[in-house]
């Protein structure tokens, strides 16, 4: 298992770090940090963390604000956030739940147990990334299927052109998606892909190293999927 | 209605007087004594990274992001054993050096205490003890010789405090540390202190009422490594026997040192280096000791915790390393904390 990916939220750089040094005692956890939410829905898209710790009171856009802007996209609907606050009497907890929060942990904080209470929330984080990552291998499969599928088409059209433009989509997909569940040699070999694609597309690279690199993917695809179904 | 008189009763004007005067003097006792509190670190100059370079720079930058308000700078004197009264200024910092280590961290906006050590090779400084009267005359003429120079620099660069000693604690009970006091006085204007090992040597000196704080390192045994309830009783025990120190000298303390290794087993000798023992690296017993030591030690009396030790190395320490800095360790992420209070910041 990868470490849990944990992206924290709060507008001030003092506890960023902290929370960065903190977290970083745990082998667990691989942390980012940003300085406010409009920042963290940025993050949360582009890096998919599998938890988020949010400061609650942030200007512009608060943590409340942030974790409802979170919820309305579906990349990001389902990540458990925990607030950290030093508002945290027994009202303002049930006030924090009921927006969705999956937690809450009071400032300040200890640094030297933070990692602890970050991780009495990991199972939910857990639990969604196993469910992501199931979701990734049954996509990644059909991927393969699809890359051996458009292999012929290559050589048929002009240039190739509608396939490499399939084939450049799902490499690119493919490289982001698989390192984010450990699949690092799936996600290398498909940046390979897109970068072949690529020099196709501009003449300085040919259709035969493209036809090798998709054939290097698949086969990487059948290999590390079936070691971590045998692995499970 | 009846008229509320101002003076007071004649009965109470000696009692009132009195406890004017009591107050002034203790006005008078704080105003000498330091103005802000020195919390930081003891830096060791390391070589290839000399105070004034860009990389000293770095390193005293990133105590200060710690929350660090002030730094010990540390000439070494240098006696060949503990009896000998031939007694010399260390070449680590000559004068040069410590008036640029004093520019760099005053211009950082950091408090500098100049805290002299003197180095006893395969032995340490509470050792020293000449072995007959004509050698403690030469010992503390010696030490007179190359104090001063300090002291004058101290004064010169506008340095915060300086300890006119480190923990020479078989020599504080000899009458020549009031001329020794005397003359740091004469060329020093700030802040005035020795520093002892320990409440014992605290307890014992009697020169405190011509100081303007009492100084102390603090390296009590503190048990197993995960005993925290013992440790916290041996600190605590440390703490008011300083206290009450304090409270009879009506002085400031500044603790000039507290510290152990990132190692297993540190707690029971923190003053064991690592020199003297190889054990695996724990960082996280070091930052935890540390947490405690910042929490008993937080109290009105106490006027500067300086912790040993921190590089003008900035890439110094690290997970692996079983050194007394807390450079690139758990213990950072504590100091920040009660430092800056970073971790309560809503």
């Amino acid at each position: 298992m990868t470490s849990l990916r944990i992206l924290h939220v709060d507008d001030e750089p003092d506890i960023r770090e902290v929370v960065a040094l903190s977290l970083g005692l745990d082998p667990a956890f691989s942390v980012r940090s940003c300085a406010s939410g409009e920042d963290a829905l940025i993050a949360a898209a582009d890096w998919s963390p599998d938890m988020i710790l949010c400061d609650v009171m942030m200007p512009v856009m608060d943590g409340p604000a942030t974790l409802a802007r979170l919820r309305e996209c579906p990349q990001t609907a389902d990540i458990p956030v925990v607030f950290m606050t030093a508002r945290a009497q027994t009202r303002e907890l049930e006030h924090f739940r009921s927006l969705g929060a999956a937690g809450v942990i009071a400032k300040p904080f200890n640094p030297l147990t933070l990692a602890g209470m970050v991780r009495q929330y990991a199972p939910a984080a857990v639990a969604r990334r196993t469910l992501l990552r199931d979701s990734f291998v049954s996509r990644a499969r059909a991927d393969a299927a699809t890359l051996a599928g458009c292999r012929p088409g290559l050589m048929q059209d002009a240039g190739g052109s509608a396939a490499l433009d399939r084939i450049g989509a799902i490499a690119h997909a493919l490289a982001g998606a698989a390192g984010i569940f450990g699949f690092h040699g799936i996600s290398i070999d498909a940046a390979a892909l897109e970068d072949a694609v690529a020099m196709a597309r501009d003449g300085v690279g040919s259709l035969d190293e493209v036809e090798q690199t998709l054939d290097c993917v698949v086969a990487r695809i059948d290999s590390d999927l079936a070691r971590a179904v045998n692995a499970a | 209605m009846a008229g509320i008189s101002i003076n007071p009763p004649t009965t109470l004007r000696p009692m009132l007087a009195r406890a004017v005067l009591a107050a002034l003097l203790l006005f008078a006792t704080a105003g000498a004594g330091p103005r802000e509190d020195f919390r930081g670190f003891n830096i060791v100059a390391t070589p290839g990274h000399p105070f004034g370079g860009a990389s000293a720079k770095r390193a005293l930058d990133g105590a200060k992001r710690l929350g660090a308000t002030a730094v010990a700078i540390i000439p070494f004197l240098w006696q060949p054993s503990p009896s000998s009264s031939d007694i010399v200024r260390g070449t680590d910092l000559p004068d040069a050096a410590l008036r640029t280590a004093i520019r760099q961290a005053r211009a950082l906006g950091l408090l500098v205490i100049v805290k002299p050590h003197v180095w006893v090779p395969e032995s340490w400084a509470g050792a020293i003890a000449p072995d007959s009267e004509e050698g403690w005359h030469a010992w503390f003429a010696g030490y007179r010789r190359a104090i001063e120079p300090i002291a004058r620099i101290a004064a010169e660069e506008n340095a915060d405090a300086l300890a006119i000693g480190t923990e020479l604690t078989k020599t504080t009970g000899r009458g020549e540390w009031t001329d020794v006091i005397a003359r740091a006085r004469a060329v020093f204007p700030g802040t005035l202190l020795y520093v002892a090992h320990n409440a014992d040597e605290a307890e014992a000196i009697s020169f405190w009422n011509r100081l303007d704080a009492i100084g102390a390192t603090l390296y009590p045994p503190l048990g197993a490594d995960r005993d925290r309830a013992g440790r916290l009783a041996a600190m605590r025990a440390a703490v008011e026997r300083l206290g009450a120190v304090a409270a009879r000298e009506h002085k400031p303390v500044v603790v000039a040192e507290i510290g152990l290794r990132s190692a297993q087993g540190a707690a029971a000798m923190p003053w064991e280096s690592a020199e003297e023992r190889d054990a695996p690296a724990d960082g996280l017993l070091q930052a935890e000791v540390l947490a405690d030591w910042l929490t008993v030690l937080d109290r009105p009396a106490i006027r500067g915790v300086l912790i040993w030790r921190w590089f003008t190395d900035p890439d110094a320490g690290g997970a692996a390393d079983t050194d007394f800095t807390v450079q690139g360790k758990p213990a950072e992420a504590v100091l920040r904390c009660a430092w800056t209070k970073a971790c309560g910041k809503p």
